[in-house]
């Protein structure tokens, strides 16, 4: 399949190969703190998306001799930051599509199958279609599972219809949730409600995102006393993990009259009549009438892996995510078993930015590890986040553990809204994203 | 983020837009070769215009990319439209000038 954002004529690898630019900076050592070696083991990744493909690659060029196996069922690879824009009525839902094996090193081996179960003491990961992989090191990259069924009557089917939009669930989702938007924004009135899940989610801005990108539709249109905009959080005057962050957002829902409602968990929908049922904290549920709602929905690790003993056992997370190290990245109890991308339990990093820094620090702590060193390399939570405050401009949230802020330039004020980093989002987030994913950044 | 890595994402943005890019390569060397003369004068006609096309470019610069001039707040938000002006007025020049002197020419 070929990329659309290339040429026609051109295969992407024949056009990368042609270009003397290109060939001038492939020509540069992927960046890595680590050093290659020679080795026969056995390394199994667990899900082929964007952790699961950049991982993938840079052990392929530093483990010289390993056999990598990448397992992972999806044919299409899709760049999921690029959700909300389609959402938002921005991008086609094309521009974030292109395919897995367009990304991978020939040198990999991928089995088009996902995980059905782990069994960390035989060292075996069964898939699928029944094949079983035995791995020296095991990488868990399945990416987090969005639980729809988590709400009585709502499905990823009814997507689009009955005033029901969610990003979350794949480009033409986000297609489906642009048109009800676009509707909503054209009938010059109705209630939009947009949901905060309970649990930990992936990329916890999109949610907010889709606030704002509405709130600048329905301005632009001349008509915003017409609409009801609400925000339904779990939390309690939270709608943000970074306390800065969340009292701007708290700020300008207030400046933007969007009502905030405290403490409600989306528990039922019922789609023919348009109602949405929130649990309060007081143990009542209430009944929310909507035109237009977005639903975020819990997320947590796939099954295979809540149901495997890779799971968390205690605390906050248990049952839920992969049991890592929040620094190294590394399995509490399995030490030949690492953790990368969405399904990894740790505080922060569910977020494109945070796959960024957290496959090298795995990259680095697997090699370590395959030659009885320490493991030296650390990751320190980052995420980032470029939350879109209205259509044409965001502010460079970037965050890690503590929710200490930690901005890559000097020169942008993380604290204040701008042009240039809505540029960054639209424009230069994916090209980093797809240099993520060969492995050379 | 090392420099290294700026570059790598600097290029990997560029590179869907290879065609475009060539043609304005293509446009400078087609004036140049065609309508290349000894006189370096200044095309005072062509700088005042390169200048406007410049300034336009940078109104025009944030509602091609679906923003406003008004969300342009911080310095390097400026720095940027004021690079994009800078960089359209050159490149103006550096293609209507030859065609302007050889036309001025005998």
């Amino acid at each position: 399949m070929k990329n659309p954002k290339y040429p026609e004529n051109l295969s992407r690898r024949l056009f990368l190969q042609a270009s003397a630019g290109a060939a001038a900076l492939a020509a540069l050592p992927a960046q890595s703190q680590a050093k290659s070696i020679n080795t026969n083991a056995r390394v199994v990744i667990v899900g082929a998306g964007a952790a699961g493909i950049s991982l993938a690659n840079r052990l392929a060029r530093q483990l010289d001799g390993a056999t990598i196996t990448l397992a992972g069922a999806r044919q299409a690879h899709l760049y999921q930051p690029g959700y909300t824009l389609i959402g938002s009525g921005l991008w086609p839902e094309k521009k974030v599509q292109s395919t897995t094996d367009e990304w991978l090193l020939s040198s990999i081996n991928w089995v088009a199958s996902d995980a059905e179960a782990f069994d960390p003491e035989r060292q075996v990961v069964r898939l699928m279609n029944g094949e079983e992989l035995a791995y020296d090191i095991l990488a868990v990259a399945t990416g987090c599972q969005l639980n729809y069924d988590l709400i009585e009557g709502m499905s990823a089917d009814l997507i689009g219809k009955n005033g029901i939009g969610s990003v979350y669930a794949g480009p033409q989702a986000a297609s489906a949730t642009n048109s009800l938007i676009e509707n909503l924004v054209t009938a010059g009135s109705g209630r939009a409600l947009f949901t905060l899940p309970h649990t930990a989610l992936k990329c916890a801005g999109a949610p907010i995102k889709m606030t704002f990108t509405t709130l600048s539709r329905m301005e632009d249109s001349g008509n915003r006393d017409g609409f009801d905009v609400n925000f339904m959080s779990p939390n309690e005057n939270r709608v943000f993990g970074v306390p800065f962050y969340n009292e701007f957002v708290l700020n300008r829902f207030q400046e933007q009259r969007v009502a905030l409602h405290n403490q409600v968990r989306l528990t039922a929908i019922d789609a023919n009549a348009q109602i949405a049922y929130f649990s309060q904290a007081d143990g009542t549920t209430k009944a929310e009438k909507y035109d237009f709602i977005h639903v975020v929905p819990p997320m947590s690790a796939p099954d295979a892996i809540k149901n495997s003993d890779l799971v968390w056992q205690e605390g906050g997370m248990a049952g839920e995510w992969l049991e890592v190290d929040q620094y190294t990245l590394q399995h509490r109890r399995y030490d030949n078993i690492f953790g990368v991308g969405d399904v990894a339990g740790t505080p922060f990093g569910k977020t494109a930015a945070s796959v960024k820094m957290q496959v090298p620090t795995v990259e680095a702590n697997i090699i370590n590890f395959l030659q009885g060193q320490e493991l030296s390399a650390k990751y320190n939570g980052y995420t980032s986040c470029p939350l879109i405050t209205g259509i044409g401009k965001a502010m460079l949230a970037e965050f890690g553990y503590g929710a200490e802020l930690m901005p890559s330039f000097a020169f942008i004020d993380p604290k204040k809204e701008s042009w240039a980093v809505w540029v960054m989002k639209e424009k230069m987030l994916q090209p980093a994203y797809y240099a993520m994913l060969r492995g050379r950044i | 983020m090392s420099i290294q890595g700026i570059l790598i994402i600097v290029l990997y943005s560029l590179l869907p837009w290879w065609w475009l890019i060539a043609l304005a390569l293509l446009a400078v060397i087609l004036t140049q070769i065609f309508h290349r003369r000894s006189d370096n004068r200044v095309a005072q006609p062509v700088l005042w215009v390169s200048l406007g096309f410049g300034g336009l470019a940078m109104l025009l610069a944030p509602a091609l990319t679906h923003s406003r001039l008004s969300y342009v707040s911080i310095w390097p938000d400026w720095l940027a439209l004021f690079i994009v002006g800078v960089g359209a007025a050159i490149y103006t020049y550096i293609v209507l000038s030859p065609v302007w002197r050889s036309k001025k020419l005998p």
